[in-house]
């Protein structure tokens, strides 16, 4: 009897105890269920997103991200102690795999000076300074087409595609302005350090077909080769280049200029300066494209049938406040499109708001005419009338985003070209 | 026990199992619950900047994803954001490496590989052939050192990335590749055609300096077979009667730490390699030679380095260098301080990380310094005699115009005096 009392005290005790672990088991799975689906949270829409477009494997980007950044944490040598830097790097590398010139990762203080330049506050030597490849470069004055190739290697397409230094803009009463510099002008060395360009890449590259050819022996062909190994052993990058030449307000530094072959010397005191604020002279109108530049422009117009619209030296603007500037002086319409080299159709910019009474345009223009001014006046001239005064633009048609990240670095990326045309872009 | 007590303890033990689950993740890779977690959990959100990390990440790659004005492929910007992440630790030896930069580095530390012998060096009109292996399809087909690689199979190769054109040149086993060359003293370029076979790198080349009694070896890398070789053509040396010995270390990258500490073993027994220092809390660990192993008949070494000296050719050199075994001759090695592992990762990707630092015997750090432009300020080990290579040398190992060598050759001979 005491064998069965004991007998069913312990069943009993099992079946708890079983019961018990059966819950745990049930939690322990339950708790890690819920983590994933914690973790899987969707986020709210993303701001400023142009579209959504296509589907890509996000969880699997989440799991490689995770996995590498354990390792890290837990291998490396020395502590990592910032989450953030690591996913700010990995944005970098993202960034920087574009090989794009115009969407570029950007440090804190770079990016802080990138937002200044759009408000019109600049630092370093006064110039907004862009990286142009070959093919983009600035077109000679003289010549009418911006696309024709510059030298016979990048004919041929055997010229590597390193981007060229080249002042687009100058502040009024920079340093670069004292200096005499102008647009168009090319850094070729910055404190004795060469800026790699593919210049001599390309006279090699001549020199070797030369030798090729038998019309250069080994000793002269050797002579060059030094040089370009010399040179490259001092060389500093292009981006790092324009670091040093719009960054700061102190210190002065010796750039050498390619300027129509020729080079050109300066030295150049780092200091703060700014573009052209909105003004009114007479009838002639500055118009720069940041905060505000609307509603002044409307009130400038009130009562004008017409007025000239200077947009020189006007080489980086906001693309969202030069569509208001838009539906200030033109009917309701479309005015052009933004492609992309995807399989999506052109996104029409269309003024849904206009002027019903658009005043007669004039606008000044020249190669520092880029980016939201280039297409302002690409828009106004072929679809509202306005007449063009002065000479090419500067062929920046690209539409560019502007992400901040938490850390205060950010990066700008390029979503699509303007054009007068509803095509693919090319 | 009563009842209140009772519940409340199996209370805490179910909840308890349920934290052991929810942080399940993070508990099988050894790390301390995810905070942020449980705040997502409990729905509390600092602020809207308060995103994860991760969140940060994952947002970007979809916005450039979404976008960019160009298609993407998928899986090569994530690698590239990987190759970024791992970059933000300011260390030039710790790299993710995507899965084709991972079979290469594999391919790389077991020196075996199809290609067709030789090894290339930068040029700006191609790649200049800094060795060719005496016995690979390369020398059979009439390449030699010193030679200017300007063309594969026809198409111009100048102005190209080194790991570029070795990828022209490398294929499958067996094929044929067209290698077009411009040689001095030749009026015209030239065309060869190697077959490709599978490479075993020789690592250890040895010869005699003609009518001396000094032998010159030559360590291109510390691969898996270079002990053995090391040890093979050391002994032929000594068999053919050396008095002096030469080892050039120029352009030695480095390799595996333990096959240098057995290197090393053939010259002293039971001292210090390196004093290897792990991240904190993993103590620090000396890495010594064997007892037993020593064979040295004690002749003069006389060790020949560069800047492209790296890493465990570095820990040779220095430790012969500390204990007083050889001479230095060159310009400053690399500097590199540090100890990498490989870890496998999904997707048959990998990651090289720093997982030491290590000190020399002397205790001294050689860790390379540089300034904002990537050139060296500081660090490597310093030549006992500072040699500059001549502009002229034709080729390293050139008996004629490597002044390095012969600067090295002469010391040994004075030694011998």
């Amino acid at each position: 009897m005491t064998n069965f009392m004991t007998n069913i005290g312990q069943t009993k005790s099992i079946i708890a105890n079983s019961a018990g672990i059966i819950v745990a088991v049930g939690l322990i799975a339950g708790g890690a269920r819920v983590r994933s689906n914690v973790e899987r949270r969707p986020d709210g829409p993303h701001p400023n997103l142009t579209a959504s477009r296509e589907t890509y494997p996000e969880a699997n980007v989440t799991d490689t991200y995770n996995e590498v950044s354990r390792l890290i944490k837990q291998e490396y040598v020395e502590s990592v102690n910032s989450d953030m830097k690591l996913a700010t790097g990995a944005v970098r590398g993202m960034v920087t795999s574009l090989g794009d010139p115009e969407s570029l990762f950007m440090d804190k203080d770079e990016f802080a000076v990138f937002r200044g330049e759009r408000t019109g506050s600049y630092q370093g030597i006064g110039a907004e300074m862009a990286l142009l490849l070959p093919s983009r470069s600035l077109t000679k004055p003289g010549e009418s087409s911006a696309t024709a190739p510059e030298s016979p290697e990048e004919a041929l397409g055997t010229s590597p595609h390193i981007p060229k230094l080249t002042i687009v803009a100058i502040t009024p009463g920079g340093a670069a302005a004292r200096a005499g510099l102008r647009v168009g002008d090319v850094v070729d060395s910055i404190d004795g350090h060469w800026v790699i360009n593919s210049d001599l890449i390309d006279e090699f590259n001549r020199a070797r077909r030369a030798f090729l050819a038998h019309k250069m022996s080994v000793t002269e062909i050797n002579v060059i080769r030094k040089r370009l190994r010399a040179q490259t052993e001092h060389a500093m990058v292009p981006i790092k280049a324009r670091q040093k030449l719009i960054m700061g307000t102190t210190g002065s530094i010796e750039v050498k200029w390619k300027r129509a072959g020729k080079l050109v010397s300066t030295s150049l005191t780092r200091g703060a300066s700014h573009m052209p604020e909105f003004t009114i002279k007479s009838d002639q109108i500055t118009l720069p494209f940041t905060a505000g530049s609307a509603s002044r422009l409307r009130d400038a117009l009130i009562g004008k049938v017409a007025c000239t619209i200077d947009l020189r030296n006007n080489a980086v603007g906001d693309f969202d406040e030069m569509r208001r500037c838009l539906a200030v002086v033109t009917k309701s319409g479309t005015y052009g499109w933004v492609r992309t080299f995807r399989k999506e159709a052109a996104v029409p910019v269309i003024v849904s708001k206009g002027n019903s009474h658009p005043p007669k345009i004039r606008l000044l223009v020249d190669g520092s005419t880029r980016g939201a001014a280039e297409m302002f006046a690409l828009a106004l001239s072929k679809f509202g009338g306005a007449t063009l005064s002065g000479s090419n633009t500067g062929q920046e048609r690209s539409v560019v985003e502007t992400v901040p990240l938490p850390d205060g670095t950010g990066y700008s990326l390029v979503t699509g070209e303007y054009s007068v045309e509803k095509g693919a872009a090319k | 026990m009563n009842r209140v007590a009772r519940t409340s303890l199996y209370g805490i033990g179910l909840l308890g199992c349920f934290t052991f689950g929810f942080s399940w993740q993070n508990i099988q890779h050894l790390e301390a619950p995810d905070a942020a977690a449980f705040k997502k959990l409990l729905g509390i959100h600092s602020d809207s900047q308060g995103l994860s990390s991760e969140q940060v990440f994952r947002q970007n790659y979809s916005r450039i994803i979404a976008d960019y004005e160009k298609p993407l492929k998928a899986t090569e910007l994530k690698y590239a954001g990987m190759e970024g992440m791992v970059a933000s630790l300011g260390d030039p030896h710790t790299l993710f490496l995507p899965p084709r930069a991972a079979k290469e580095f594999s391919d790389d530390t077991k020196a075996n590989y199809a290609g067709v012998g030789a090894r290339l060096g930068t040029d700006p009109l191609g790649a200049k052939v800094a060795v060719v292996f005496e016995d690979g399809p390369a020398y059979a087909g009439g390449l030699r050192a010193g030679d200017l690689i300007t063309m594969v199979d026809g198409k111009s190769v100048g102005g190209q990335a080194i790991e570029q054109i070795v990828d022209r040149i490398k294929g499958p086993e067996d094929t044929k590749v067209l290698v077009t060359i411009i040689r001095a003293k030749m009026d015209k370029p030239m065309t060869l055609t190697l077959r490709r076979a599978r490479i075993v790198l020789p690592t250890v080349e040895s010869k005699l300096i003609p009518s001396t009694a000094i032998g010159y070896v030559t360590v291109t890398q510390f691969a898996e077979p270079t002990a053995a070789q090391f040890d093979r053509e050391l002994t032929k040396l000594e068999q053919q009667g050396v008095k002096g010995l030469v080892i050039d270390l120029r352009g030695n990258p480095g390799g595996l730490l333990d096959i240098v500490t057995d290197m090393l073993g053939r010259f002293f027994n039971d001292k210090v390699v390196v004093t290897m220092k792990f991240r904190q809390g993993r103590g620090a660990q000396v890495q010594r030679t064997d007892s037993g192993g020593v064979h040295d008949p004690g002749y003069p070494i006389v060790i020949l380095m560069n800047e492209d000296t790296a890493s465990a050719a570095e820990i040779f050199a220095g430790c012969m260098q500390d204990y007083g075994r050889a001479t230095l001759v060159g310009t400053h090695s690399y500097g590199k301080a540090s100890v990498q592992n490989v870890f496998p990762l999904a997707e048959k990707a990998s990651a090289k990380v720093t997982i030491a630092k290590y000190f020399l015997p002397h205790g001294s750090d050689i860790g390379r310094k540089v300034d904002e432009f990537s050139a060296f300020v500081s660090g490597g080990l310093q030549p006992d005699i500072q040699v500059e290579l001549d502009l002229e040398a034709e080729a390293l190992g050139d008996l004629k115009s490597d002044n390095q060598l012969r600067k090295a050759i002469d010391l040994v001979k004075e030694k011998l005096r």
